[in-house]
C-alpha cells in the first residue's frame, strides 16, 4: 500500500494559519490538506511544496464526486493527477459521496444510496482513479443526515466490499459514525466491527454541534468525549494509526489549535501503548 | 430502486423541497445539505469578490451571492472555479442598480483571483532576452504568462477603487474609466495606449502590429515603461517569430 | 521617437535592469504584491469537508441596502 504516514497524530491546515505554520514549523507528525485548494499554481502550492520538504502530505479530496452519475469529471481528476505528483504525498484519500447530477454540481458531500448497483458502479471509479494516480487511494465514510429505505449494507460493510474489489485503503471518520449513530439510529461500534485493521491506514476525529436537532459534523468543536472513546477503543482493536486532527469551521488562532492537537496527541499515543496488553 | 433512481430522487430533492421523498428517511433534514451546498458557494464568492463585498457590506454581498447561486448551476465541484459570470449578474441586478460601477469592481475581483490561481510557468530569462534585443523585435509576437489579466471599465475608476480599499485615499467616481494591468506580483493602472498595446500582444499581434496600436490610440504613449514591466514583473515566457 | 527606436530603447532599459537583478522568475516569487492573503485568503477557508450549523435565510425576504464603503453627495467613494 503507498501510503507512508507516521502512526502518530497528524492535523488538518487550513489557509489561515498556513503563514504561521510555514514561519513556526511546528512539531506536528504531518499534515493533510484539502486537495482542491491546491489545484491552481502561485502562492498557494509554493508553500505547500515548501511544507514537503519538512513534513510528510496528506491530500484530502473533497470535490472528486466518486458517486455521483456518470463518467469522473476528467479536468478534475486531472488537476488532481497533477497535484499529486507535484506533491508526492505520504496518503490520497477521497470520501464515499457523490456531489453531481445531470451536469449540476451540488457543493457538498452527500451519501451515496446503498441499493441494488452501488457496489459495482464505486469499484469501477474507485480503480479508475487508482489507475489513473498509479497508486491506491484511501477512501472515507462521510456524515450523513438522511437514510434510504431498503439499503442492502451498511457504509462500514460497504467499505469492506470495495477494499476486497479494488485494493483501495479506508480512512476511518470517528466523528461521521457518531454522528450518523445519532442522525440514524445506527451503532458506531457495530460499524468498526465491519472493519478489518489491516485495512485502515487513517483515522480522522473531529467535533460536530447540534442543529435544529440534527448533530451536524461541522468540524467545528472539540472532539467529543464520546469519539474519544472510539479512537481508543479502534486503537486498541486495530494498532497504532495515523490519527487526524481536523478543524474547519470557528476557527481560532494557531495556538489553540496546536494545544487540542497536543493534547489528543497524548491519547493516540496512550491508546497505541494498551494495544499490545489487550490484544495479544 | 436502483442506484441511479435513489441518486436522482436525492438530487430533485436537494433542488425541491416539494419533491417526491421516494425511499429517502429523514427527508426533513435535506435542508441542511441545501444550505451546505449554497453557504459552501457564498463563502467561496466571498473569499474572491472581497472588494465587491467591502463596496456594499456583509448582509447585501451574502443576500446578493445567495440571488446568484440560485440562479447559477455549480458546474465544477472545484469551489474556486466559481464566479467567472458573477459581474455579469451583478451587472443586471436590480438591487445593485444604485451601485452602477460594482459590476466593473467584479471583474477586478475575478481578475485578481485569477492572477492569484492561474497555473505557474517558466519566465523568459535573460539571456534569451539579450538574444531578443538582437533580434528584429517588432516582427515577433509574445507568450505572456498566464497570470496576466487585463480589466478596462469605460465609465468607472477601477483602480482608484482598488487602490481605495488598499488603504489609498477615496476614490472619484467621476474621474471615469480605467484600465487595468493585474499579474499575481501586482496590479498597475495603464494608459488606454498601453492596453491597446497589451490587448493587441494578447491577441497574437507582432510587437510592431500592437506599437501601431497602441500610438494610434495615444500618440505620446509611454511604451517604454509597459514594455520594461512586463519583462522585469516576469510576465513574458516565450517571443516568438 | 521613430518605432524601431522605442523598442530598443525599452529592451535595452529591461536589460539593464536585468543585470541589477530586478527581473523575477515568475515562480520564485515569495511575496504576493496582490494582496489576495490579508484580506481574503485567509478569511476564507477554501475547501472544507464539513458541514455548517447555520440557517440558509432566503434573500428575499431582506431588504438590500448597501452598508459598506459610502459614497458622498459629490460621488466620493470612501472607505469605511
Amino acid at each position: 500500500m503507498h501510503c507512508t504516514l507516521p502512526l502518530t497524530t497528524g492535523l488538518g491546515l487550513r489557509a489561515p494559519h498556513l503563514a504561521d505554520v510555514l514561519a513556526q514549523r511546528p512539531p506536528v507528525a504531518w499534515w493533510e490538506v484539502h486537495s482542491e485548494n491546491y489545484f491552481g499554481g502561485g502562492e498557494p502550492i509554493a508553500a505547500l511544496c515548501q511544507l514537503r520538504q519538512d513534513y510528510p502530505i496528506s491530500l484530502h479530496g473533497i470535490g472528486l464526486g466518486l458517486g455521483s452519475l456518470g463518467p469522473l469529471d476528467a479536468q478534475h481528476l486531472a488537476q488532481l493527477q497533477q497535484l499529486v505528483a507535484r506533491v508526492e504525498p505520504a496518503a490520497v484519500s477521497e470520501h464515499l459521496a457523490w456531489n453531481r447530477h445531470a451536469e449540476r454540481y451540488f457543493n457538498d458531500l452527500l451519501p451515496v444510496p446503498r441499493v441494488e448497483g452501488v457496489i459495482e458502479h464505486l469499484a469501477e471509479r474507485i480503480s479508475i482513479v487508482q489507475d489513473t494516480l498509479q497508486r491506491p487511494i484511501l477512501l472515507e465514510n462521510v456524515s450523513s443526515y438522511v437514510g434510504f429505505a431498503d439499503e442492502l449494507l451498511s457504509e462500514a460493510e460497504l467499505m469492506a466490499e470495495l477494499v476486497r474489489r479494488t485494493g483501495c485503503g479506508l480512512l476511518v471518520d470517528l466523528n461521521n459514525f457518531y454522528v450518523n449513530a445519532l442522525n440514524l439510529g445506527l451503532n458506531a461500534e457495530a460499524e468498526l466491527a465491519h472493519i478489518a485493521g489491516d485495512s485502515v491506514y487513517e483515522i480522522h476525529v473531529a467535533g460536530f454541534e447540534w442543529f435544529e436537532g440534527t448533530a451536524i459534523d461541522t468540524h467545528g468543536a472539540p472532539v467529543s468525549t464520546e469519539v474519544l472513546a472510539l479512537l481508543r477503543q479502534a486503537l486498541a482493536r486495530w494498532g497504532a494509526k495515523p490519527v487526524l486532527l481536523e478543524r474547519d469551521t470557528n476557527l481560532s488562532d494557531f495556538a489553540s489549535l496546536y494545544a487540542e492537537y497536543c493534547s489528543l496527541d497524548q491519547i493516540v499515543k496512550a491508546s497505541a501503548g494498551n494495544t499490545a496488553r489487550e490484544y495479544v | 430502486m436502483s442506484y441511479a433512481q435513489a441518486i436522482s430522487a436525492f438530487s430533485a430533492l436537494l433542488l425541491d423541497p416539494q419533491a417526491q421523498s421516494a425511499g429517502l428517511l429523514h427527508a426533513a433534514r435535506m435542508r441542511h445539505y441545501r444550505a451546505n451546498c449554497r453557504l459552501n458557494r457564498i463563502a467561496a464568492l466571498q473569499g474572491v469578490f472581497s472588494n465587491v463585498a467591502q463596496l456594499v457590506g456583509e448582509d447585501f454581498f451574502t443576500a446578493m451571492a445567495r440571488e446568484y447561486v440560485d440562479a447559477t448551476p455549480a458546474h465544477a465541484a472545484d469551489l474556486h472555479a466559481m464566479g467567472a459570470d458573477f459581474a455579469d449578474f451583478i451587472a443586471q441586478f436590480a438591487p445593485a442598480a444604485e451601485l452602477p460601477y460594482l459590476a466593473a469592481v467584479a471583474q477586478v475581483d475575478w481578475a485578481r483571483w485569477r492572477a492569484y490561481l492561474a497555473p505557474d510557468a517558466t519566465t523568459l530569462g535573460l539571456t534569451e532576452l539579450a538574444a531578443l534585443a538582437a533580434a528584429d523585435f517588432a516582427s515577433l509576437q509574445l507568450v505572456f504568462h498566464p497570470s496576466l489579466q487585463l480589466v478596462q471599465s469605460l465609465h468607472w475608476p477601477i483602480a482608484d477603487i482598488l487602490a481605495m480599499h488598499a488603504g489609498g485615499p477615496s476614490a472619484d467616481l467621476r474621474r471615469g474609466g480605467q484600465q487595468l494591468l493585474i499579474s499575481r506580483r501586482q496590479w498597475q493602472a495603464i494608459s488606454t495606449g498601453q492596453w491597446a498595446l497589451l490587448q493587441a500582444l494578447v491577441a497574437g499581434e507582432t510587437v510592431g502590429d500592437a506599437l501601431e496600436r497602441a500610438l494610434q490610440c495615444e500618440p505620446d504613449c509611454d511604451i517604454q515603461t509597459i514594455i520594461s514591466l512586463l519583462f522585469t514583473q516576469g510576465l513574458v515566457l516565450r517571443a516568438e517569430p | 521617437m521613430n518605432k524601431q527606436l522605442i523598442l530598443t530603447s525599452a529592451l535595452t532599459a529591461v536589460l539593464a535592469a536585468g543585470v541589477s537583478g530586478t527581473v523575477v522568475a515568475a515562480d520564485k516569487e515569495k511575496c504576493y504584491g496582490i494582496a489576495m492573503a490579508g484580506k481574503n485568503d485567509c478569511a476564507a477557508n477554501g475547501h472544507a469537508c464539513a458541514g455548517q450549523a447555520k440557517t440558509d435565510k432566503d434573500a428575499k425576504e431582506w431588504k438590500y441596502v448597501a452598508a459598506g464603503t459610502c459614497v458622498d453627495m459629490k460621488g466620493t467613494l470612501k472607505p469605511m
